[in-house]
C-alpha cells in the first residue's frame, strides 16, 4: 500500500490564509509555507503559543481543511488527489473531541472503526483494544453526554486510534485531563509511537520533552524550528522561552500582518 | 459506506424524543384527516351516484386526503433532516466525518437514505389508512399506488431540501425554518392565480401542481422528472456546500 521511498507524511509549502472570505483585503496567514516529513515510529511534538497555527496545521494534515497552497501526502497518497486512501491512514483528535453525545462509548467507537474501514468482524476487538488503551472500561456502556470532560477527551483519543492508523494527529490531547490522566496519556503516546507516527500539539515544552523524539516549533504560522529532541538541548528551550517572552498579550496579534 | 451512514442517521432519529413527538403528531393529524375525509365521502354518496364519472374512493381520497397529507409531510421532512449536518457542526462532531475515508457523496446519500427511511414510514402510514378500507370497498389500487408514489416523491424532495438547508447553518432549527419557509412558498405559488400568462408558468414549479397528476393516477413524465430533478439538485447542492466547508473551514 505504501510506495517505497515515500515518507509516511510529507507536507510541502502548506499555506492557509487566516480568513479566506476576505482574501485580498487582509493578507494574513494562519499557516505560512510549512513543510516537513515524518517517518513511521516518530513521535513529534508540535509546539507553539496559542494562535501559532498548530490547530490549522493539524486540520490540514487530517484533510479537514484544504490548504490555500501546498500539499500533503500520506504514505505517498496525496490528500488532494487520493483523499480516501490518504485519510484511511490517519487518526485525528481535533481540539474538541468529535464525540456524539447521544451514543454509548462502545457504540460510538464501533461507528468510528467502521467509518475508518475496519472490517466488521474485527470491530469488536478493535473497540476493546481502544477502550483498554484509553482506560475507558468502566464507562464503556455509558452515554457520552454523561461523561466528564476528561473521559470525553479519552473517548476522543480512542476514536483516533481505534483503527490502528499509521499516523495519529492529536490536537492538545492533554486538555481537560487531570495530572494522572496526563501521565497516562503520555505513556499512551509513547506506546503509539511503537507502531505509528504521532504528531501532537501542545504549548507545554515539558510535555513534549517527556513524550517525543522530535519537536517542531511554530510561531505566527511559520515553522521556526525542527529538531530531534536528543540534540536539541538548550537550543529549543531558549528559542521557546524567547517566543514566550516576545508574545504580545492575548488577542493583540489577531489580524497582525504576517510578513 | 452509504448503508453505515444511513444506519447511523436512522439510529439518531430513532433515539431522538423530538422525532417521536413529531411522529405522534403526524399520526394524529393523518388519522384526523383520514376520518374527516372518509366521513365527507360517505356524506356525498347521493351526489356521487348522480355523476357519470364519479371518482372512486381511491380517487376521492387522493385529492382530499393524500394532497393535504403531502403538504404536512413536506413541512415535516425538513424537521427530520435538520439535524443531519447542522447538529454535527454545532456539536463539533463534523471532523469525525470530515477526517474519515468517506466521500461527501456517500455521506450525503447515506444521510438522505436514513432520513428517507424515516419519512417512508409516514407515507406508508397514510397509504395503510386508505388500504384499511379495502375489505369493505373496491379500491382502484393503480390510482392509490400513483398517489403514494407522488406523496413519497414530494416528501423526499422536501427532505433533500431540508438536508441542503441543514448544511448551510450550524443551528438545526434555523435550517429547518429556512426549508419549511421555502416549502410553504413553493406550495403557495401553486395555489396562486396569476393574471399574466408569463407568470402562470411559475405555478408549474409548485410541488402541488406536479403532485396533481400523481393523485389522479396519471402522472406525466414531467411530473416524475420534476421531483427527481429536485431531489438530485438539492443533494448535489449539499455535496457542493460540504465541499466548500472543507475549503472555508467550519
Amino acid at each position: 500500500m505504501r510506495p517505497t521511498g515515500d515518507p509516511l507524511l510529507a507536507a510541502r509549502g502548506l499555506t492557509r490564509l487566516r480568513d479566506p472570505a476576505r482574501r485580498g483585503e487582509v493578507a494574513t496567514h494562519s499557516v505560512r509555507d510549512l513543510g516537513f516529513a515524518l517517518e513511521r515510529g516518530e513521535r513529534v511534538g508540535l509546539l507553539g503559543l496559542n494562535g501559532a497555527g498548530k490547530s490549522t496545521t493539524l486540520d490540514m494534515l487530517a484533510g479537514c481543511l484544504v490548504p490555500d497552497a501546498g500539499e500533503v501526502a500520506i504514505a505517498g497518497h496525496s490528500l488532494a488527489d487520493d483523499p480516501l486512501r490518504a485519510r484511511a491512514l490517519i487518526g485525528y483528535l481535533p481540539d474538541r473531541p468529535p464525540v456524539v453525545d447521544d451514543m454509548r462509548v462502545d457504540a460510538y467507537l464501533a461507528l468510528a472503526a467502521r467509518l475508518r474501514r475496519v472490517p466488521k468482524a474485527e470491530v469488536g476487538d478493535r473497540v476493546d483494544a481502544a477502550i483498554g488503551e484509553c482506560a475507558l472500561g468502566e464507562v464503556r456502556r455509558q452515554r457520552i453526554a454523561t461523561l466528564s470532560k476528561g473521559y470525553r477527551q479519552r473517548v476522543g483519543i480512542a476514536q483516533a486510534i481505534v483503527h490502528r492508523p499509521a499516523l495519529v494527529l492529536l490536537d492538545e490531547p492533554g486538555s481537560g485531563l487531570d495530572p494522572r490522566q496526563s501521565e497516562e496519556l503520555r505513556a499512551l503516546v509513547r506506546r503509539l509511537g511503537e507502531g505509528a507516527a504521532v504528531i501532537f500539539s501542545t504549548h507545554l515544552l515539558a510535555e513534549v520533552r517527556e513524550t517525543c523524539d522530535r519537536i517542531l516549533v511554530m510561531h505566527r504560522g511559520a515553522l521556526v524550528a525542527d529538531r530531534r529532541l536528543d540534540d536539541a538541548g538548550e537550543d529549543v528551550e531558549s528559542l521557546f522561552a524567547n517566543l514566550v517572552a516576545d508574545a504580545p498579550p492575548a488577542h493583540a496579534d489577531d489580524g497582525r500582518r504576517a510578513a | 459506506m452509504i448503508g453505515l451512514v444511513a444506519r447511523h442517521e436512522i439510529r439518531r432519529l430513532a433515539g431522538s424524543a423530538q422525532s417521536w413527538v413529531v411522529a405522534a403528531t403526524i399520526a394524529a393529524v393523518a388519522g384526523w384527516l383520514f376520518l374527516s375525509r372518509l366521513e365527507r365521502w360517505l356524506a356525498v354518496q347521493d351526489e356521487l351516484r348522480l355523476q357519470d364519472h364519479a371518482p372512486g374512493l381511491a380517487g376521492f381520497l387522493g385529492t382530499t386526503f393524500l394532497a393535504p397529507l403531502a403538504i404536512v409531510l413536506s413541512v415535516v421532512a425538513p424537521l427530520y433532516a435538520m439535524r443531519a449536518f447542522a447538529e454535527d457542526r454545532r456539536d463539533h462532531v463534523w471532523p469525525l466525518w470530515q477526517s474519515a475515508p468517506v466521500s461527501l457523496t456517500a455521506l450525503v446519500l447515506g444521510r438522505f437514505l436514513g432520513v428517507s427511511v424515516a419519512l417512508a414510514g409516514f407515507v406508508a402510514l397514510g397509504v395503510a389508512m386508505v388500504l384499511s378500507l379495502a375489505p369493505f370497498v373496491a379500491l382502484d389500487l393503480g390510482t392509490l399506488a400513483s398517489g403514494a408514489a407522488g406523496l413519497a416523491a414530494c416528501t423526499l424532495a422536501a427532505g433533500a431540501l431540508g438536508l441542503w438547508c441543514s448544511s448551510l447553518v450550524r443551528a438545526p432549527l434555523a435550517g429547518a425554518t429556512a426549508a419549511v419557509g421555502a416549502v410553504l412558498l413553493a406550495w403557495l405559488v401553486g395555489s396562486a392565480r396569476f393574471e399574466s400568462p408569463a407568470l402562470s408558468g411559475i405555478a408549474s414549479l409548485s410541488p402541488g401542481t406536479r403532485l396533481a397528476g400523481f393523485l389522479q393516477g396519471a402522472p406525466a413524465t414531467g411530473d416524475v422528472a420534476y421531483f427527481a430533478i429536485a431531489v438530485a439538485l438539492f443533494l448535489a447542492l449539499t455535496v457542493i456546500r460540504l465541499d466548500a466547508l472543507r475549503h472555508a473551514g467550519g
